[in-house]
């Protein structure tokens, strides 16, 4: 119930901040997608087959607070999740500059997936529309890379925090196995 | 065993990612309606807190950034007052005119329409000035599709989705709104519409319709549930395509979407 609680409370700070406060009080063009930030950090720490179905909740939330429909963020952040997953087995993430490298690439590739997402699903589809839009996020090359630089130190203080909860509730656990 | 393992990994996605396309595609909005009401009023509270803060903390920084320009711009203004005081005599006609314009902006909501203010609690995630969260809702009359300006009467978009408490307000830049509008000046019509947070076209305007940059664009009388005279903005840029049936311009909104805290809502439009 314990563990319940606490990654419900990360997944609904993590809506609140980017609704009504990140969005707010940065009154800046390039805000960072911090849900996205959550699963990278989540799949880093505490691996996919723990975290997937929060994952889910996560998109499921994302969804109800942001989409006009239910589905878009539930599809993409599993793929995504999946994506990230099975990219970081496959290097060594644990190493320093790698692990640094690794995780930029995965707030360069999370932000603009998210977009083409999000411009995909929301409004009337059709690819002349997507293709204008993601020509112009792309040509913005401030918005790309201040907005990749926010989500880079903005991911540094996800992680700390859900590092520091996923160890509290791998002790918590372990606690319960010895008294049991 | 690991190739065991990737299998049941790719399944549990494909299967998710299958429900998630299958949601999409039939988008049961009514099975849904409910659980994003309950959300959003189970929510309202912690949503005020966070946005408040919000709002503080960029007051504060905004304050906090603009003591070191106070100096640099104070004496600019001297020189600049001095500058206008100069030039404003050979203005009278411009004055005038701004005067005219600004009685038919008056015109407006204050003493004719029903207005509700409200405070902005949420916004896009994109932040492509898609659309905002705002704090009245169905309990406080708030109707799908009534037109929301700012204090000046200048219309940033309409209410889409209406929750007890709470509304998603989608504004003029968002493509799925189109007004018609017409230019105060020459009265040539068309259509505003935004494009995917790039800004506000005016589109489908005749050939022999003069559209002139400067040009003020006010919604006109036939747009459906927004009355006539609202403020949109100013013709930015006219890219007449010779060969086409119509011409296009760029609508430079005076509003900054990002800016914004305070809302009105035209409830009897």
């Amino acid at each position: 119930m314990k563990k319940f609680l606490l990654r419900l409370s990360i997944v609904l700070l993590i809506i609140f901040l980017q609704l009504s406060f990140l969005n707010l009080a940065l009154r800046a063009d390039y805000v960072a997608n911090l849900s996205i930030l959550l699963v990278i950090a989540w799949i880093v720490t505490s691996g996919f087959e723990k975290t997937f179905k929060w994952i889910i909740f996560l998109g499921f939330l994302n969804d109800i607070f942001f989409a006009d429909k239910i589905g878009p963020n539930i599809l993409f952040f599993s793929f995504f999740a999946y994506l990230v997953s099975f990219i970081s087995k496959r290097f060594i993430i644990e190493r320093r500059f790698s692990g640094f490298l690794l995780v930029a690439v995965f707030i360069v590739i999370g932000s603009y997936l998210g977009n083409i997402f999000d411009i995909m699903f929301e409004g009337s589809f059709s690819l002349e529309n997507i293709s204008f839009s993601m020509g112009h996020y792309f040509a913005s090359w401030q918005r790309v890379i201040y907005g990749n630089i926010l989500a880079g130190i903005y991911f540094y203080f996800i992680y700390f925090f859900v590092n520091g909860v996923e160890k509290y509730i791998s002790r918590f656990e372990d606690r319960l196995k010895i008294t049991l | 065993m690991p190739g065991k393992f990737v299998s049941k990994k790719i399944f549990k996605v494909t299967v998710i990612c299958f429900l998630a396309i299958g949601l999409i595609i039939f988008n049961p909005h009514n099975l849904f309606s409910g659980l994003r009401n309950f959300f959003m009023i189970v929510t309202l509270p912690a949503q005020k807190v966070f946005s408040s803060s919000a709002i503080k903390m960029a007051s504060f920084g905004e304050a906090v950034t603009s003591i070191g320009k106070i100096r640099k711009e104070n004496k600019y203004l001297i020189e600049e007052n001095l500058r206008l005081r100069a030039e404003g005599a050979k203005f009278g006609e411009a004055v005038a005119e701004n005067e005219m314009l600004r009685n038919q902006l008056n015109i407006l909501p204050k003493d004719k329409f029903e207005i509700e203010s409200a405070n902005v609690i949420g916004r896009d995630i994109y932040n492509n000035n898609d659309w905002i969260l705002i704090d009245r809702g169905e309990s406080s009359g708030i109707k799908k599709g009534m037109p929301v300006i700012v204090s000046e009467g200048v219309l940033i978009g309409r209410v889409e989705e209406v929750f007890p408490s709470s509304a998603k307000v989608i504004f003029i830049s968002n493509p799925l709104m189109n007004t018609n509008v017409e230019t105060l000046e020459t009265g040539a019509v068309g259509l505003a519409k935004g494009n995917y947070g790039l800004g506000i076209i005016m589109d489908l305007v005749l050939q022999t319709d003069s559209l002139k940059v400067g040009d003020k664009v006010m919604t006109s009388d036939i747009s459906q549930n927004i009355p006539r005279g609202l403020f949109i903005g100013e013709i930015k840029e006219v890219s007449p395509v010779r060969n086409d049936l119509f011409q296009k311009a760029i609508i430079s909104s005076p509003v900054d979407f990002l800016k914004l805290r305070f809302v009105f809502i035209i409830k009897n439009s």
